[in-house]
C-alpha cells in the first residue's frame, strides 16, 4: 500500500529519509520511464534518477508541491535534459528525440522556434491546447511528447495495437497545427 | 528551427497535465480490462440511473443542438448536412442532475452526439476537470473558489462516446456551452474508423463531485454513466462538417 502524496510530503517536511523510500515505492517507475526515454545508456538514467532524488530532498521543504509525482518526474526530467544536452553522444535515435521531431514537424510548417521567448510562447499554446483536448487524447500527447514514451510502450498502457496509437497521435498533431494556425501562433 | 527549445516548450506544459498523465484514464482502462479481465483493477462505479422516453424533441425545448455547438469550433457544419442530424428524447437521471440526449449527427468520418446537463441548485456543473490555470487561483476566480463563494457544489462533467467495437473509435474531443450555472450543453465528436455503418454507440458521463472537508478537498470517485444510444447512420463519405477558409 502506498503512502499519500500529502503522507509523502509530511515525511519530507519531517526530514525523514523514509520519504525518499516512499517516494520511489509511488513514483519511481514513472520516473524511471522518463528517464529511460530519454537517456540511453541505463547508469546515467540511474544516476540522475539518484540526483532527482537528492534535488526533492533539497528542495521540499520549502516547496510544497501540488502534484507531487508530477513534481518529482519533472524534476527527474530536468536532470536528464541537462545530462541529454551535456552529452552530444545521447542525441539521435531515443523515444525522445523521435518524439521531439514528430512535434517540430508538426510547429515548424508554421514558424521557427528559435529563442527562449518563442519557446515560452508556444508553451502557453501548448497549454491552451491541451485544456481543450479530451482526457484520452491528453494522456497519448503528454506520454508521447512529455515523457517521450513509444508508441508501442503506450499502445501496451491502454491496450490498443501501436498503428491506433500512431493514428491518434498523427491526428492529434495535426490538430495541434490547424489550432496553433488558428490562433496566429507565428513567429 | 531548434529541437532544443521545442523541448524547453514542451517541458513547461502544466503539471496539471502531467500529473493527470500518470493515471490511465478509465475508458482506456475499461477497454484494457475488458481484453484481459483476470487483469481488471479499475472498479467503475456504475450509477444506477434511469433512461425515460419522453416526448419532448431537443428542438421543442429549443436547447442548442449541433450547429450551435459547433459554431464554439473552428468546424461548420454545411446546410445540406442539416439532413442527417437526428433528434433524440432520452434522458437519465442521477440524484443530483439530469442528462438529456438532444442530436446527433452520423456521417462521413463522424459521430456527434449532443447532451443537455441540468443539477440541482446545490451543485454548479463545470465541463472538464479541476484544472484551473494558476493566474485564475491567485485571484481566486478558479472553478472550486467559485462555486465555494455560491455555497454550491462543483460538479465537473465530461463526456465521450464510445462504439460497440473499440477498435471503429477514433479520435474525440468535446466542446461545451455552459447555459448558466446549472445547466450545460456539450458536443461530443468522436472520429468513426470504419467505412460500415455504425448504429449502436455509447455515450459515456464522467461525474465528479469536490467537497471541502475541514480545508481539504475531498475528490469523489469519478462516476461513470453509460447511456446507450441507438443512431442513424447517414451512409456517405464526406465528413459533415468542414473548416472555413
Amino acid at each position: 500500500m502506498h503512502l499519500k502524496d500529502h503522507e509523502i510530503t509530511a515525511l519530507f517536511f519531517e526530514r525523514s529519509e523514509q520519504a525518499i523510500d516512499e517516494l520511489m515505492k509511488r513514483y519511481g517507475k514513472s520516473a524511471r520511464n522518463v528517464a529511460a526515454n530519454i537517456l540511453k545508456n541505463p547508469l546515467d538514467a540511474e544516476e540522475c534518477i539518484n540526483e532527482a532524488c537528492l534535488q526533492m530532498w533539497n528542495t521540499i521543504p520549502t516547496a510544497r508541491p501540488r502534484y507531487l509525482g508530477a513534481y518529482f518526474c519533472t524534476v527527474t526530467r530536468n536532470v536528464c535534459l541537462n545530462r541529454y544536452h551535456a552529452n552530444a553522444s545521447e542525441k539521435r535515435n531515443s523515444h525522445y528525440d523521435t518524439a521531439l521531431e514528430e512535434l517540430e514537424n508538426s510547429v515548424s510548417a508554421l514558424c521557427n522556434v528559435e529563442t527562449e521567448a518563442d519557446a515560452r510562447r508556444l508553451t502557453v499554446y501548448l497549454n491552451e491546447f491541451l485544456l481543450r483536448l479530451d482526457t484520452e487524447s491528453r494522456y497519448l500527447f503528454v506520454h508521447r511528447c512529455w515523457h517521450g514514451d513509444s508508441v508501442s510502450a503506450i499502445a501496451e498502457q491502454i491496450g490498443k495495437t501501436p498503428h491506433a496509437v500512431s493514428v491518434r497521435l498523427y491526428r492529434i498533431r495535426h490538430k495541434l497545427q490547424k489550432y496553433l494556425q488558428k490562433e496566429g501562433f507565428d513567429i | 528551427m531548434n529541437l532544443k527549445y521545442i523541448s524547453d516548450a514542451i517541458s513547461s506544459i502544466e503539471p496539471e497535465f502531467i500529473s493527470e498523465s500518470m493515471e490511465i484514464p478509465a475508458i482506456f482502462a475499461e477497454s484494457k480490462t475488458a481484453r484481459k479481465p483476470v487483469r481488471r483493477a479499475v472498479a467503475i462505479i456504475a450509477a444506477v440511473c434511469l433512461v425515460l422516453a419522453l416526448s419532448v424533441t431537443a428542438y421543442a425545448m429549443n436547447i442548442p443542438g449541433i450547429r450551435e455547438l459547433l459554431g464554439f469550433t473552428y468546424e461548420k457544419l454545411p446546410p445540406e448536412a442539416e439532413q442527417y442530424i437526428v433528434q433524440h428524447s432520452e434522458i437519465i437521471e442521477g440524484e443530483h442532475w439530469n442528462c438529456r440526449v438532444t442530436e446527433s449527427l452520423t456521417a462521413g468520418d463522424a459521430i456527434m452526439v449532443v447532451l443537455n446537463i441540468t443539477c440541482d441548485n446545490d451543485y454548479i456543473l463545470f465541463e472538464g476537470d479541476e484544472i484551473p490555470a494558476a493566474e485564475e487561483i491567485a485571484a481566486g476566480i478558479d472553478s472550486f473558489s467559485y462555486a465555494e463563494k455560491q455555497g454550491r457544489i462543483p460538479l465537473y462533467v465530461n463526456a465521450d462516446i464510445m462504439c460497440e467495437d473499440n477498435t471503429l473509435s477514433g479520435y474525440a474531443w468535446s466542446v461545451g456551452e455552459k447555459v448558466s450555472d446549472s445547466e450545460l450543453n456539450i458536443l461530443i465528436r468522436r472520429d468513426k474508423q470504419t467505412a460500415d455503418d455504425v448504429s449502436e454507440i455509447t455515450c459515456v458521463l464522467h461525474m465528479r463531485e469536490i467537497r471541502l472537508e475541514s480545508g481539504e478537498k475531498i475528490y469523489d470517485e469519478s462516476v461513470q454513466v453509460l447511456i446507450p444510444l441507438t443512431i442513424f447512420d447517414a451512409s456517405v463519405t464526406e465528413n459533415p462538417t468542414y473548416i472555413p477558409d
